[in-house]
């Protein structure tokens, strides 16, 4: 049984995500088997897992980049099954990819603004006759942009184009992009890849900070135990698909099935 | 209409069948390996009569030896026109080549106009070819049971390539995942140059069997089949050689029965036929034998 | 520099344009005014083409076949009952086209509403697929406009096409729709659906998955770009005169390409200096296809020659100049003023 470490963050014991019976099949493989969960508010989830275990599967499963083939997903009490991917997106469900996907073609600033488009409420022909109803969504989006740059502390980066910053401001990047569509979950596709240990360590404070200050739910997809085993209460341990462990960092540092997954896959990172 | 006439336009729709289905094929073959639209591939098959027209007029050789060389200089042509104008792009956006294909298309095309003359040509027919064979009520061109013998052989010859040979078994590799086979060891370049060879000699085979049938070739004959092959890859799924030839094979059918059993209709044929191409894409979007493609994030 | 400034600074430039169109209309030499018109009609052209592919990045080629709607549409509509009489001889004009007559404004944007919907007819269905295949089908596209116009002959009167037109086209409704494309355009792409666009081009996936929906916002683009390309095609039927199926062929589509690629893909400024450059390029090479007296040896002209050195042009830019000759610079009013005072400076 597992036990639910209750964070003060929890707001309440509202279920955000659910998952029942999820599985994924690519023709004859199955990348994802039976995969249930139930995310509550404010929880911090940790998944894990070695490589090919289904770990973006999942992501890409909630996001509909993909359907599923069996199972169903819920998000606030909604089915999301079968809804496309940018709905999904609207509905409050913001990603970041394992292999950094900016626009290369636009500036920091750019890429942010761009995310606000989700919720633009003005139509076209607003936008082009510059309409008072646009100028304020304008304003705001500018605005907002201004804060979120700074939250991350790249608002000094704001006029360069976005593939020419270093790699773990990319990531920062990415995910002060994923917030400016006003998320209630983020999923965080392996946020520490190709970080040093001090990196690794802002990125913690991070990613505590905005769940806090953007009162999120997070589900972070990770190799890198000091993030996992720092900032997680609960993890779950995904191997070819099948959930082999789901509990307290305590309890899967402690899970034989867990270590016989990972042994020799030299996953601690120096 | 009475079964003979019916027949008869049967066996015409077939081998035009033939020569859309082996343009087309010529065309997904290059797009299967390189992910390219090749939209030069119409005016290759252009080039490829005149080189036969200049060939046998200038040099005064013979039909079959005009042809052959033909095929052999239009291979040549292909494999130029990738290293000039595909292979120093290969490392951007597909949008480049796209562009460059485009380009190099209206580059043939006003080449030929100031090269060759934007009048129209008589493309050498030999005896055998003119004739027509009397069978009982059914008249049949000679050049359609020609074209339809001769496709069948192209076809067998491109399977044996694909299937037997390394070069082949090399391009099916390069058509499936592009980076892994660099690393297999698979000579790229060299791999990347014979499927162009290849496409383009289809092309020039269609080209003789096109010119046979219509005998006045002129600078912007290949827009019309070369467009033929893209629909008809894009309806029989792009990526699969075997989709292109029965895209092209349906293409022809259409071509020819429609004005023959619907005589009224005959100006609409285009507008069905881009029906028909928007149909198919609506339902089944990667075309009737197109692989399923997904994204990964 | 406050918007307010800006808005201005361009008022004035539009002011300046119109006083030069006014001189024009009246002094100007009739074949050169005649360049500066086709010259702004493919700045319509290019610059909403480059709304579908350089900012979008989809790759339309159909943008001749939604010139051909706007022309015809627009054609029969402001043609007179007598005019239509006489052209359609072979087959009578249905009714009530044969009756109706309307002004050129209206007929004008009529053929651009026209091309639009077959915009969004073409875009809805084919939006979906993969971006290669997009430029095969709007290329069928075009062409079974072609092939269509040419057995219409009772709406289209055929290979036959429309002869006699009335030149109503002149120098300030070409530039006038010139501005009104180029301001339309380049709200659109300043504004937010301007970056969703841009997304779009840069990484599709990502913008999928930052809420955006391709398929509206691509549809978007399609409609707007087909709206200005009907209306060029109905600038230029007037001012040529007479309109028929196959001058709008995918070799039209070609020298638009040739532009936006020359000006810069996602340039609005490359495409206008481009387009009215080009616009005097065909005229200037004429002399190449024109027989040459050099020192006291004729050689004749070749034809084709322009369109010849045209593609190796364009095959030079996209082989060495993928940025186009522009790149990715726009003119704004902020840089121009910087141009300026960086002058000043050096000068101390």
């Amino acid at each position: 049984m597992t036990e639910q470490k209750i964070n003060q963050n929890t707001k309440s014991k509202e279920t955000v995500l659910k998952m029942e019976h999820v599985t994924k099949r690519f023709g004859g493989l199955v990348a994802v088997s039976d995969f249930n969960l139930d995310l509550k508010d404010g929880e911090l989830l940790g998944l894990i897992g070695p490589n090919g275990a289904g770990k973006t599967t999942i992501f890409n499963l909630i996001t509909h980049v993909f359907p599923a083939s069996e199972g169903k997903i819920e998000f606030l009490g909604r089915d999301i099954t079968k809804l496309k991917t940018d709905k999904i997106i609207r509905l409050g469900i913001a990603r970041t990819f394992q292999n950094i996907r900016l626009f290369g073609n636009m500036t920091v600033k750019e890429n942010i603004m761009t995310a606000f488009h989700a919720h633009l409420k003005s139509d076209l022909f607003s936008a082009v006759a510059f309409l008072p109803n646009y100028q304020k969504e304008e304003e705001y989006i500018q605005t907002m942009t201004q804060e979120l740059m700074m939250e991350l502390g790249i608002e000094h980066l704001a006029d360069y184009k976005s593939t020419s910053l270093p790699y773990g401001l990319q990531r920062k990047l990415e995910i002060a992009r994923a917030l400016a569509t006003n998320p209630r979950l983020l999923l965080l596709d392996e946020p520490a890849a190709g970080m040093n240990p001090d990196e690794t360590l802002e990125l913690n404070e991070l990613i505590l900070k905005i769940r806090e200050r953007f009162k999120l739910t997070i589900i972070v997809i990770e190799h890198d135990m000091k993030v996992i085993m720092n900032i997680c209460e609960r993890i779950v341990v995904l191997d070819h698909g099948v959930t082999i462990a789901e509990g307290t960092p305590e309890e899967i540092q402690r899970n034989p099935l867990v270590i016989k997954a990972y042994l020799g896959a030299g996953d601690e990172d120096a | 209409m009475d079964l003979s006439l019916f027949l008869q336009h049967m066996v015409n729709a077939i081998s035009l069948g033939f020569v859309f289905g082996l343009v087309a094929v010529g065309y997904a073959l290059v797009y299967g390996v390189v992910k390219l639209v090749n939209f030069a591939h119409g005016d290759v098959f252009m080039m490829a009569a005149y080189f036969m027209f200049y060939t046998s007029l200038i040099f005064g050789a013979p039909w079959l030896s005009a042809v052959i060389l033909g095929i052999v200089f239009t291979s040549l042509l292909g494999v130029g026109i990738e290293k000039v104008a595909y292979k120093p792009l290969r490392k951007y956006p597909r949008i480049n080549s796209l562009v460059s294909s485009i380009g190099m298309s209206f580059l043939l095309q006003n080449f030929a106009v100031v090269v060759f003359g934007g009048i129209q040509r008589s493309f050498p027919v030999p005896e055998p070819m003119t004739k027509t064979i009397v069978l009982g009520e059914i008249r049949v061109q000679a050049v359609s049971i020609y074209t339809i013998i001769f496709s069948i052989i192209m076809v067998l010859i491109l399977t044996f390539i694909l299937q037997k040979t390394k070069i082949g078994l090399a391009m099916r590799i390069l058509s499936r995942d592009f980076d892994t086979a660099r690393l297999m060891g698979i000579n790229v370049n060299r791999t990347i140059s014979f499927t162009f060879a290849l496409g383009s000699a289809l092309a020039a085979v269609s080209a003789v069997f096109w010119a046979l049938r219509y005998p006045q070739i002129f600078p912007f004959m290949g827009q019309y089949p070369g467009s033929r092959a893209f629909i008809a890859a894009v309806v029989g799924g792009i990526g699969s050689l075997k989709g292109a030839l029965i895209g092209g094979f349906v293409l022809g059918l259409l071509t020819v029965l429609i004005p023959a059993m619907f005589p009224e209709y005959s100006g609409y044929r285009e507008a069905f036929i881009f029906l028909l191409l928007v149909l198919v894409l609506i339902f089944k979007p990667n075309g009737l034998f197109g692989l399923e493609a997904g994204e990964k994030a | 520099m406050k918007r307010s400034t800006r808005i201005l600074l361009s008022i004035l430039l539009i002011l300046v344009v119109y006083i030069f169109v006014f001189f024009a209309e009246k002094y100007m030499d009739p074949f050169l005014k005649r360049i500066l018109n086709t010259g702004f009609i493919y700045v319509i052209l290019a610059v909403s083409l480059n709304l579908i592919n350089g900012f979008t990045g989809q790759f339309s080629l159909g943008h001749a076949g939604f010139m051909a709607i706007g022309a015809y549409t627009s054609a029969l509509l402001y043609m007179s009952p007598e005019n239509k009489l006489s052209n359609f001889f072979m087959e009578p004009l249905i009714s009530p086209l044969d009756q109706i007559q309307l002004p050129f404004f209206w007929a004008i944007i009529i053929g651009g509403l026209m091309a639009a919907l077959m915009g969004f007819i073409v875009g809805a269905p084919t939006l979906r697929v993969r971006g290669d295949y997009l430029a095969i089908v709007t290329y069928g596209f075009s062409e079974i406009i072609r092939s269509l116009f040419n057995n219409l002959q009772n709406i289209t009167n055929g290979p036959l096409g429309l002869k006699g037109l009335p030149t109503y086209t002149n120098l300030w409704w070409t530039v006038s729709w010139a501005v009104i494309t180029i301001i339309v355009i380049r709200r659109i792409v300043d504004s937010s659906y301007g970056r969703a666009l841009k997304a779009i081009r840069d990484d599709e996936v990502a913008a999928e998955n930052l809420g955006i929906n391709l398929f509206k916002h691509k549809v978007l683009a399609f409609v707007v770009g087909a709206f200005f390309a009907g209306v060029a095609g109905g600038l230029l039927g007037s001012l040529l005169m007479t309109i028929d199926p196959n001058s709008f062929s995918i070799l039209f589509t070609y020298q638009i390409i040739t532009i936006i690629l020359l000006g810069g893909l996602g340039n609005i400024t490359g495409s206008v200096i481009v387009g009215i450059g080009f616009a005097f390029l065909m005229e200037g090479l004429r002399f190449v296809e024109m027989p040459m007296n050099i020192f006291g040896i004729t050689i004749p002209g070749i034809l084709g020659m322009r369109m010849l050195i045209f593609s190796i042009l364009l095959m030079i830019t996209i082989l060495f100049f993928r940025q186009g000759l522009f790149g990715t610079r726009e003119f704004t009013w902020e840089g121009l003023v910087r141009l300026f005072t960086k002058r000043k400076v050096k000068q101390q």
